[in-house]
């Protein structure tokens, strides 16, 4: 019996320092930071059109951080990592450990860092790389994961491939480690694990882009450029229908110029070839981007702008988006900085294609066309030549008496006798 | 029966039962053999479809899909549950029991094997240590034989948990090792019987160092090579669950269940694992002839305890130590297979698991050192060295600091602005890789000296180089740990990728250490002067607790290192192939993963308490039997010549 009992009391002692120590160790852990690591929702076919640039970019961050707010999170311990899982190797922030692959630091947040280029602008030099023609030669016949052959041409483009076939370019250092800067640590962003689907990409590079300069924007364009297909068009025969998002009106890709300028009231300011509502703007520029926007971009007042770092527009497409949505980013000379700057929240990403696409094939031929012309405040001057107005003054001051507005409507034989026009103004 | 009168005879049946084991370890492949002429024939029939695979580049890119492709799994329809449980949970409560258990069984034949080599070629010099050592072993394996049945009937409950559980997963995964299941299957079966041979065959072959005895080690080998045959099957699920290949991007099997089986995590999971298994079983022995030491009445059953206690120990501390470097390779081919994988594991979502790794580890090391100190005490003449303990101890808590303390400190608010970020302007510094590779070298180095010290305790050397070799051993340990710290400071102004490539010499610095260091110990105490026996049985009760402590941290190791392994796949069951649609697909937070880590290391051990008192049930029956026939022998002897 003493036997027993003696055993019996070492199984409880036993017993309890094992309950202690595993009591201890369940504690600890539950005393440590407790993260919850949620499976990313299954991707969907999202209707691009539908969504702001300004939406695509808080989509773009959200796909790389999981959070809004991830200094925030940064700042308790734990890793920012949205479904993108960009972060484990890009660094972001300064107060982010990641230095695997190269880093995506913001220099509006970061302004006293060494590295003076965004990663906006250091895209585009990527491209012009002389190993990146080495790049098209190694994968000539597609690169053997991806299938893809190296062809971006823009800063835009590359960080697009660069989501689709990380081997297509490797920065130099970056590479796996025996493979001398051929072949890349990164996933194809598109497979398996990561598995993002084409707007959700589009959305990272956005986020990209508008992290620094919220005009740069051009991802959506880089994206059916470089695929050469129309992004709408992905996630199945059918593409989702159009979502008309709550809130304020909202300009979608859905709507003709028509419905867009109207919606957005730019006929209030403007005049407009071939919109029929803006026919009497005077507070803005004539918008004849087909002419104005290449001549503006190479305007010295421009060029200040950029020295400036307010504006940075290189093509006339850009210079246009960066009118909208940016519309401070250069005032056209004889202006006042008073247009709306609500527009980003505003326009759709294909309803600002609608829009841009309208603006830029407006020329002055077409304003001459449809009756208008530059107001007097305008630099270049009126489109119609001086010399024209015997030949036209009649005319004008036939439907000058008849209306008493500064809209005239013209046949297509009769043009607009600027001088008297701009005196109206 | 056996007839063991004859040499030749005992010769002949020897050979007799080594060759039926041969057959029986080929029988498995007989399914292989015709299920591959079954596959060619239908390869003849049609034009077969080939696809990549999606680890396999260049020769053997491509196979031909012999397969249905993994699907998407949907919830309900393809997961089961017990209402709002989680399912999960309960498949890895099975998964884990089955573990414990099925390493149990597949260590402790290591051990055993060993301990019977050692007993015969002891038994030649002499045999009273050599029988001390085969009884050692045969005990061990008393207690492995009860196990060995629990581990069947918790492998049945996983089986029947992931059908009724995870019916879609399994039916995926079961339809990839087709080929290799009832392999699997049958090795199950050529395992019990070896093992029941070599248990109960035990003293019917024990003829001391004969041929029988040689017979019996050679079927403890065949034990052990099929145990490790299954551990390895088995871990080539898992591996194959982690990094998956064979297979094309849909997830149909490729023809080739080699390259299945050959996943890029295979091999350095299997190496892991089996280290892990052997430290986990000297664990397990050691906590169990500590549970008999203290419980132990007599003098000598408390020296054979201790004793037991001791080499169980120090097996498991063999499997310990290159245990961490194993790591480092697994570590290294995840990240070759996949960065990001290594990066969730190391920095990511589940970096906080390495702290709770990190403790561990630290207090397996802090235990065994303690240990050492507590057993010195049985050793006369170890007073002259007690004055070291306290140099010791120190350098492993400064280790076991820098080892813990976390890249961002949990804080605040205002904390966190006070100090004005997450990370501690000094303290921050000993968060990163650098400053615990550094840790965890010394704390190993530390405890090689520990164990020199305890090897030459109770000796006073007498080879006439001595002194040389004293100086040799100081410079050895001092250049190794000036090494250590060197390549730990350099690592903090270098590049992440040229830093990692520190670790392999800091790595071997430890590693001459324990070989150079222990091997020149052993030959300076060659010859050396006896202060006094081993005093087994002197042990303190600390001690024995001390051996607890560490059967209980390698079992929590085990599963925290289970679940990080496991969890690292994030939502997917078969990494990038078959998805997680259940609602559990979620990586649950640390806490949880500890709570249920402590009640199933608590389950494990009721369970082996359980084992452990059916074997002393046994044994008691077995005891009590002898007795009776002693005292029946001795009543025998005793009437004709003491009444008459």
């Amino acid at each position: 019996m003493a036997k027993k009992k003696g055993s019996g009391v070492i199984v409880v002692k036993v017993a309890l320092w094992y309950i202690t120590i595993l009591s201890i160790f369940a504690a600890y852990t539950n005393w440590l930071p407790q993260i919850r690591g949620d499976a990313p929702e299954a991707a969907e076919a999202i209707d691009v059109s539908a969504i702001t640039p300004e939406g695509l970019q808080e989509m773009g961050g959200m796909i790389i951080f999981g959070t809004d707010d991830p200094l925030g999170t940064l700042a308790r311990g734990e890793g920012p990592i949205g479904k993108g899982q960009c972060p484990l190797c890009h660094r972001f922030f300064m107060e982010q450990k990641a230095d695997r692959c190269p880093n995506l630091i913001a220099l509006k947040t970061e302004p006293q860092l060494l590295l003076q280029v965004s990663e906006e602008e250091r895209s585009h030099e990527r491209v012009k790389e002389p190993r990146y023609e080495e790049f098209k030669k190694l994968h000539a016949d597609g690169e053997k994961n991806s299938g893809h052959v190296p062809h971006a041409e823009t800063g835009g483009q590359y960080l697009i491939e660069s989501e689709y076939c990380p081997n297509c370019f490797v920065v130099e250092g970056f590479g796996l480690k025996g493979t001398n800067d051929t072949e890349s640590p990164m996933p194809i962003i598109n497979k398996p694990p990561i598995l993002l689907v084409d707007t959700e990409i589009v959305a990272v590079v956005s986020f990209l882009q508008m992290r620094d300069d919220p005009t740069k924007w051009t991802a959506k364009d880089d994206w059916e450029a470089y695929f050469g297909k129309d992004l709408a068009s992905e996630g199945g025969d059918e593409a989702p229908a159009e979502v008309k998002p709550a809130g304020p009106p909202v300009a979608l890709g859905s709507e003709t110029p028509e419905e867009i300028v109207t919606k957005m009231t730019c006929y209030a300011c403007h005049k407009i070839p071939g919109i029929s509502v803006a026919k009497t703007g005077a507070i803005g520029p004539l918008l004849i981007e087909g002419t104005n926007a290449p001549n503006r971009i190479k305007s010295p007042e421009y060029k200040a702008a950029m020295k400036a770092g307010t504006a940075h527009a290189t093509t006339a497409r850009e210079y246009i988006i960066e009118s909208i949505m940016d519309p401070g980013a250069f005032i056209v000379p004889g202006f006042a900085d008073d247009m709306m700057k609500d527009f980003k929240h505003k326009f759709t990403v294909s309803g600002l294609d609608v829009l841009v696409d309208h603006l830029i094939a407006q020329d002055e031929a077409a304003a001459l066309a449809d009756g208008l012309d530059r107001l007097a405040n305008e630099k270049e001057g009126p489109i119609k030549k001086p010399e024209a107005k015997v030949e036209t003054g009649e005319a004008f001051a036939k439907n000058q008496s008849k209306t008493n507005e500064m809209t005239i409507q013209v046949s297509n034989k009769k043009l607009i006798e600027n001088s008297t026009f701009i005196g109206l103004n | 029966m056996l007839n063991l009168s004859g040499e030749k005879k005992k010769k002949v049946g020897a050979w007799l039962l080594l060759s039926m084991i041969g057959m029986l370890v080929l029988l498995p492949f007989a399914p292989a053999v015709v299920m591959a002429a079954e596959e060619a024939a239908v390869e003849e029939a049609k034009e077969p479809e080939k696809a990549k695979d999606v680890f396999y580049k260049e020769e053997g890119e491509f196979g031909i899909v012999s397969g249905p492709p993994a699907g998407e799994l949907v919830y309900p329809d393809d997961y089961g549950s017990y209402g709002d449980f989680q399912s999960r949970t309960i498949i890895w409560i099975s998964n884990q029991q089955h573990l414990y258990f099925g390493s149990f069984v597949l260590a402790v034949p290591m051990f055993v094997w060993v301990m019977e080599l050692i007993g015969i070629l002891q038994y030649e010099k002499n045999p009273k240590v050599g029988k001390k050592f085969d009884d050692l072993a045969h005990e061990m394996m008393k207690i492995s034989l009860t196990a060995y049945s629990v581990t069947a009937i918790l492998g049945g409950i996983l089986i029947f948990s992931f059908l009724a559980l995870y019916p879609g997963f399994f039916r995926y995964l079961s339809g990839i090792f087709k080929p290799v299941m009832h392999i699997y299957a049958l090795l199950f079966i050529l395992e019990s019987g070896v093992l029941y041979v070599y248990y109960y065959g035990w003293d019917s072959m024990n003829d001391g160092n004969g041929d029988w005895k040689w017979s019996h080690l050679s079927l403890g080998t065949i034990l052990n090579a099929v145990g490790i045959v299954l551990m390895v099957m088995a871990n080539t699920w898992v591996s194959f669950m982690m990094s998956p290949a064979g297979v094309d991007a849909e997830g149909r099997f490729l023809g080739d269940i080699w390259k299945v089986m050959h996943n890029p995590l295979m091999v350095p999971v299997v190496v892991h694992r089996i280290l892990g298994n052997a430290a986990f079983g000297g664990g397990v022995v050691a906590a169990y002839a500590s549970f008999k030491f203290l419980s132990a009445k007599t003098l000598e059953e408390k020296a054979h305890y201790d004793w037991m206690s001791y080499i169980a120990m120090f097996m498991g501390i063999l499997a310990l130590i290159p245990l961490p470097f194993a790591g480092y390779w697994l570590m290294r081919e995840i990240y070759a297979y996949r960065q990001q994988m290594g990066i969730t594991l190391m920095g990511g979502l589940l970096a906080w698991v390495f702290i709770m790794q990190a403790t561990m580890i630290a207090t397996l090391f802090i235990t065994v050192n303690y240990y050492l100190f507590q057993a010195m005490g049985r050793m006369p003449g170890s007073e002259r060295y007690y004055k070291y303990f306290k140099v010791l101890l120190a350098i492993l808590v400064v280790a076991t600091i820098a080892w813990l303390t976390p890249h961002t400190l949990v804080m605040t608010p205002a904390e966190l602005k006070a100090m004005g970020g997450a990370q501690h302007p000094v303290v921050g510094n000993y968060g990163v890789m650098s400053a615990k590779n550094t840790a965890i070298n010394t704390m190993i180095t530390t405890t090689v000296v520990s164990f020199i010290i305890y090897q030459r305790s109770n000796f006073k050397l007498t080879v006439p180089w001595a002194w040389k070799g004293n100086i040799f051993l100081a410079m050895l340990i001092l250049g190794a740990e000036v090494n250590i710290l060197f390549l730990g400071v350099y690592g903090y102004f270098i590049p992440a990728n040229v830093r990692i490539g520190l670790s392999v010499p800091q790595v071997a610095s430890t590693l001459s250490v324990l070989f150079i260091g222990v091997a020149v110990n052993t030959k300076m105490l060659k010859g050396a002067e006896s202060i006094g026996e081993i005093r087994w049985g002197k042990m303190s009760v600390r001690g024995a607790y001390a051996l607890f402590m560490l059967a209980v941290a390698f079992t929590w190791t085990m599963a925290v290192m289970g679940y990080l392994r496991s969890s690292v796949r994030l939502h997917w069951h078969v990494n990038e192939i078959l998805r997680d649609n259940s609602p559990w697909a979620f990586t649950n937070p640390l806490g949880y993963a500890g709570n249920i880590n402590s009640l199933n290391v608590l389950l494990f051990w009721t369970m082996l308490l359980f084992v452990f008192w059916l074997s002393a049930l046994a044994g008691a029956g077995k005891k009590k039997v002898e007795a009776e026939e002693a005292a029946a022998a001795a009543v025998g002897k005793a009437v004709p010549a003491g009444s008459h």
